[in-house]
């Protein structure tokens, strides 16, 4: 073995340590979410962007704010409103010190290079506006504004959205749904005990105290950039994942070529589309992450099968004639593509 | 009374030239106006008409000399009334003057009704238009009243009988049929021997034992002659591909390793080899997934023992259901 691949498996292997140690720290703060919290860790090393949806009162923004405050470095976080507009992330104007009218940096310009997570609370209460600039700065971790552009190579988005309330609030768009790795819904924890212990811990009463009982920034947030280019690099694909890979993206678009069957479902018209060059990317990125985590050098089935959910969910869009339970259909329809598509 | 003789011949004379002028000034007259009718017609006979009956009706009408046919204004070919079917309407220029013009028109109807005994019918009235410029001159043929008849015996023996011999009406007459038989056996000759054949050449090649044999006993014949090539490594790929396979057919859907707690909680029969059974996904991960591992003649053994284990096991779960 040479000594720049041994390097980087120590350094893969230390990694591993630390990725560990931020998943225990959020698993303490938040019950019941092992699997959700799971494949954070995999979006964070893959340095994707995250939506979270569920029910209210789950702990969804608990969960992000325990994740941000894990992660360390500048957070930042903004909460959807109809009146919020682009500039409003952008700059604020105030009356300064001196009495004269100031225009200041908003939050996403306040901590420059520096910011490590953005947090979009309710993000389907903003306006498309403000979902067209959280676009730019999800796909190029930059924005214009004062006559210049702002890099944000750190930058991860964490957003959420209650999926209840339908009332004022915008749909967020195909475009900006496909910018997020992964989309991931929570439900409440079902097992007894972790239910008790919601109700009757009082540990669990105070979501501010409870994040502050946790370890804060137990990872060097500024190389987490680096240590995902390793991990992409280290983790190996081997011919036959690639094609079990490939076989599942092409069934998910086209599930009548691979004889997938959903009952009362005309499967050669339901998706319109969905699993483009990004969400297929995000697929194997992600895949080798979990590997990773599992302290595998090579990507399996088993990994696929761990993320595909998060990754592929948001980004299959079906006939509108089956939206009455699309969920369900979708669903259905990658459960079918992962019974179906063997591999070898 | 020779005076009187002429006196009354002078007063004749000027009331004979006026009778003259009269008809002579009414030919005139109606030479300039023409009217528009049927001024012949053959219409065939108006009774005895049987179910199925062709009926022809010629006219023959004329129009002042400016008219012309408007050829869409003769009635579609169609159903007239449930039992009435125009087949052809028709119509030929046959003279044409300074003063007038003449049309033959021809309508061809069938008749579907079935009478029990005599029915006065009629056809309907139909309308033809003739033009000129903006002028529309319309003629219609009357509605032609005819008789139909039944289809009945012209001297029959029996009246009101049961028997069919006797009866009134006449039974229909069976349709003759063409003889098929000669071929049909010809057809089944033909099948079973083409059956037979594709069964022979299943059995000759051993597709037919494959149905009948366990996945297991499949995947195994089927690794032990991929183990003659055990130098070749896509050799032991298309081996562990066997093995999938056969599990992915007994589980019903594709199997990976994480799923094989769950595949053995379903099929008992292989509880006891649980090890043997995570042992070759591990072996498989390695090969397909790792391909760090080189595969030599021990671990095509190691496949066709599984195997072997496995259609065993099978084999007594079915013995013991």
């Amino acid at each position: 073995m040479s000594n720049v691949a041994e390097n980087s498996e120590n350094l893969l292997t230390d990694w591993h340590q630390q990725a560990i140690t931020l998943q225990k720290n959020i698993n303490q703060t938040i019950l019941g979410q092992e699997h959700i919290i799971d494949l954070m860790v995999v979006a964070i090393f893959c340095r994707g962007h995250i939506l979270l949806e569920g029910d209210v009162g789950v702990g969804k923004t608990t969960l992000l704010r325990a994740t941000a405050e894990s992660l360390g470095g500048n957070f930042e976080r903004i909460e959807g409103t109809i009146d919020l507009m682009p500039h409003d992330l952008v700059y604020y104007t105030h009356i300064a010190n001196d009495g004269k009218p100031a225009v200041s940096e908003g939050p996403l310009l306040k901590h420059g290079e520096n910011l490590s997570i953005f947090f979009f609370n309710e993000i389907n209460r903003a306006r498309p506006q403000v979902h067209s600039l959280l676009l730019r700065v999800m796909a190029e971790r930059s924005v214009s504004a004062f006559n210049k552009t702002f890099f944000f190579p750190h930058l991860q988005v964490f957003a959420d959205r209650n999926r209840i309330e339908k009332d004022e609030t915008f749909e967020l768009p195909a475009a900006a749904r496909d910018r997020f790795m992964m989309e991931l819904h929570i439900k409440q924890p079902t097992a007894e005990e972790q239910l008790k212990e919601l109700m009757f811990n009082s540990r669990y009463y105070d979501a501010d105290k409870l994040i502050d009982s946790a370890d804060k920034a137990v990872l060097p947030f500024h190389q987490l950039n680096d240590i995902a280019v390793a991990i992409q690099s280290y983790i190996h694909s081997s011919d036959t994942i690639q094609d079990y890979g490939f076989h599942l993206c092409q069934a998910l678009r086209k599930p009548q070529d691979y004889g997938i069957q959903i009952s009362d479902i005309d499967t050669e018209k339901l998706v319109l589309g969905g699993m483009g060059p990004r969400g297929i990317s995000y697929l194997a990125r992600s895949a080798r992450a979990h590997a990773w985590l599992n302290q595998r050098n090579s990507v399996t089935p088993e990994d696929f099968h761990a993320v595909i959910r998060a990754i592929s969910k948001h980004r299959i869009f079906i006939n509108p004639v089956y939206n009455y339970n699309g969920e369900a259909i979708i669903e259905e329809l990658i459960s079918g593509v992962l019974n179906t598509i063997p591999s070898p | 009374m020779a005076i009187n003789k002429l006196l009354k011949q002078k007063m004749y004379v000027p009331m004979f030239l006026a009778v003259l002028l009269a008809v002579f000034c009414n030919t005139a007259l109606y030479a300039d106006q023409v009217r528009t009718g049927i001024v012949q017609q053959s219409l065939g006979r108006d009774f005895g008409i049987l179910v199925g009956d062709v009926i022809e009706h010629y006219y023959i009408v004329q129009v002042p000399a400016e008219y012309r046919l408007t050829p869409a204004s003769l009635p579609p070919d169609g159903e007239l009334d449930y039992w009435l079917l125009l087949l052809d309407s028709d119509y030929e220029l046959i003279s044409e003057t300074a003063e007038l013009r003449q049309y033959r028109l021809h309508f061809t109807f069938q008749t579907f009704y079935a009478p029990l005994d005599v029915r006065a019918l009629a056809t309907p009235p139909l309308t033809v238009s003739f033009n000129a410029g903006d002028k529309t001159e319309q003629l219609t043929i009357p509605a032609w009243n005819f008789t139909m008849s039944p289809l009945k015996e012209i001297a029959p023996r029996g009246v009101a009988k049961d028997s069919n011999q006797n009866a009134f009406m006449k039974a229909d007459l069976a349709p003759s049929t063409i003889p098929t038989k000669d071929l049909q056996q010809q057809i089944w000759i033909l099948s079973i021997m083409l059956l037979i054949l594709v069964i022979l050449w299943l059995t000759l090649k051993g597709f037919l034992f494959a149905l009948t044999r366990s996945p297991f006993q499949q995947a195994y014949h089927q690794v032990k002659k991929l183990r003659k090539y055990h130098n070749d490594e896509s050799a032991f790929n298309q081996a562990l591909q066997a093995v999938h396979r056969a599990f992915n057919r007994l589980a019903g859907h594709a199997l990976f390793a994480h799923q094989t707690d769950q595949f053995i909680n379903k099929h008992k029969e292989f509880s006891g080899y649980q090890d043997q059974i995570d042992s070759f996904y591990q072996l498989s991960t390695e090969a397909l997934y790792s391909e760090q591992k080189l595969a030599s003649e021990k671990d095509f053994d190691q496949l066709m023992k599984l195997c072997k284990q496995l259609a065993g096991a099978e084999k007594l779960a079915l013995k013991k259901s």
